[in-house]
């Protein structure tokens, strides 16, 4: 009941930016609840606000993984946001939101974001960044042989040799394990010219 | 959630109307792309014509000049403009011309970024009979080498619509799952994170696009204050096929939008195409009409017909 009503004042003077009173309401949370995990957050946003970025970012990991580790999956979701905002070069974050989704059942909430995420990374023409996602994207279910194959296409088109061969052969090994020889002889013949060419 | 998958000549409106807000970046992405798409089908010319756009707005644009190298037919006229453009003959008068080169760049960049309105102008290059093709060929070949041996990450082409292909079939939410981001959507509106709680939001709308979800998106939009994704967001959604009702909408918000940010010549646009709706609204109901007559009048000649018999 205190934390809710606590939550509901910091979120008032957050919206009004009213940092001083938002620093004297957390630090009256602070004495009155005892090991209170979104602190570290609501502390990570007012340093944030102080111009202390490198300190409000280093708790609001804390909060996020904190968060994560208690199933609080929108308050880990919201304090990577913060993080993303702040700092956008912090890829394991970024990436680590999608696993947040996944947690939650949100699978497709999860491609959702790694959509935008990819959107965000092509129009920087980060080619390193992009790589990563696609990856991502290829290990939420990497019994999606389709999918897998589709990527492989895009990993192609940013210059990962290897990486498309592991793709492609990983894909041939599962359907031949499958006994199905001719799909897999097929996706061989198909996506071997990805890497070959290359 | 097909709503990036405009078609391309949407494609290269909407880079154009990024260009008129000043969205360099993205307007320069959506024409690449879309020149992209037209070589692969194979309409080499509108690709030119897209590659040759990007470089009207960025001269230095090393995607659209080596794609243009590559599709762009080449007469002994372009080979005399590749020769120029190398500063063959005229590297004294050129260096003169331009006394400083940034180190960064290299110097075959300064060469293309500066003398091409020279070229414009006139064919000043004077090409020696015997050693020509030689040195068309030396250039030719060097010139291959280069685009051969850096490998060519080119982003803009990896479209979205490539993406979104791949992946789309995966986006579909179920009801429990939109019940969930609601609540995701409601914890970010707590927190004042309305962009993200946009985003959450969209899911919704796109899975049945109203009126009533659409205002709430462009209220979260606004609480944000982001007329970025304001203007992208609308401008996308206009080139999606919806309702009528909402199609009036996000064009009647696109140019309240314009208005509010004085872009007073894209507002008129959109109020041409809001008129163009409106019209065919018109005349669907015009046509409504007539088919009712007909229907009328084929009912009162049949009734005419049994009352003779």
């Amino acid at each position: 009941m205190i934390v809710e009503e606590i939550r509901k004042q910091l979120r008032v003077a957050m919206r009004k930016k009213a940092w001083n009173e938002f620093e004297e309401i957390l630090a009256q949370a602070a004495s009155q609840i005892k090991g209170w995990n979104e602190l570290p957050y609501y502390q990570g946003i007012l340093l944030m606000n102080q111009q202390d970025t490198e300190t409000g970012l280093e708790l609001l990991r804390e909060a996020m993984v904190s968060a994560e580790e208690r199933n609080q999956f929108p308050l880990a979701i919201a304090a990577s946001a913060r993080i993303a905002a702040e700092d956008p070069k912090d890829l394991t974050v970024r990436l680590r939101r999608s696993d947040l989704y996944i947690a939650m059942g949100l699978v497709s909430a999860a491609y959702e974001y790694l959509l935008r995420e990819f959107d965000f990374f092509r129009r920087r023409n980060d080619a390193n960044s992009l790589y990563y996602i696609v990856k991502k994207i290829i290990s939420i279910d990497p019994t999606n042989l389709d999918l897998s194959l589709k990527m492989a296409k895009i990993l192609a088109r940013l210059g990962r040799k290897e990486e498309v061969r592991r793709v492609v052969e990983r894909a041939v090994f599962s359907l031949q394990g499958q006994g199905k020889y001719d799909e897999a002889a097929q996706v061989q013949k198909e996506y071997r010219k990805l890497y070959e060419e290359l | 959630m097909r709503q990036e998958a405009l078609d391309l000549e949407g494609k290269v409106e909407l880079a154009r109307m990024l260009l008129q807000l000043g969205f360099k970046t993205e307007a320069l992405a959506e024409l690449l792309t879309a020149a992209e798409t037209y070589v692969e089908r194979g309409n080499n010319d509108a690709a030119i014509e897209l590659y040759q756009k990007v470089l009207e707005v960025d001269a230095g644009n090393k995607i659209a000049k080596n794609k243009l190298y590559k599709i762009k037919p080449r007469s002994a006229q372009d080979i005399d403009g590749v020769i120029s453009k190398m500063g063959i003959g005229e590297e004294e008068k050129e260096e003169a011309k331009v006394p400083e080169t940034p180190e960064s760049e290299t110097k075959s960049d300064v060469a293309v970024a500066e003398k091409e309105p020279e070229v414009a102008k006139e064919p000043v290059v004077e090409v020696p009979t015997e050693p020509e093709p030689l040195k068309v060929d030396r250039i030719e070949k060097e010139l291959l080498s280069d685009l051969e041996t850096k490998p060519d990450v080119n982003l803009a082409t990896i479209g979205i619509e490539e993406f979104l292909a791949s992946i789309g079939p995966l986006l579909k939410n179920t009801p429990e799952e939109l019940i969930q981001r609601r609540k995701i959507s409601d914890f970010f509106k707590d927190e004042g994170l309305w962009i993200e709680a946009f985003f959450e939001s969209r899911a919704e709308y796109r899975t049945k696009p109203t009126v009533e979800r659409l205002f709430k998106l462009l209220s979260l939009i606004n609480q944000s204050g982001d007329k970025d994704i304001l203007v992208t967001f609308l401008l996308t959604e206009s080139f999606a096929k919806r309702d009528r009702e909402v199609e009036v909408e996000i064009l009647s918000s696109l140019i309240a939008t314009f208005e509010g940010m004085g872009r007073a010549k894209e507002a008129e646009k959109m109020k041409e195409r809001l008129q163009k709706i409106k019209g065919t609204e018109v005349s669907d109901k015009r046509k409504d009409l007539q088919a009712l007559k007909a229907e009328l009048e084929e009912t009162k000649a049949s009734t005419e017909e049994g009352t003779k018999d």
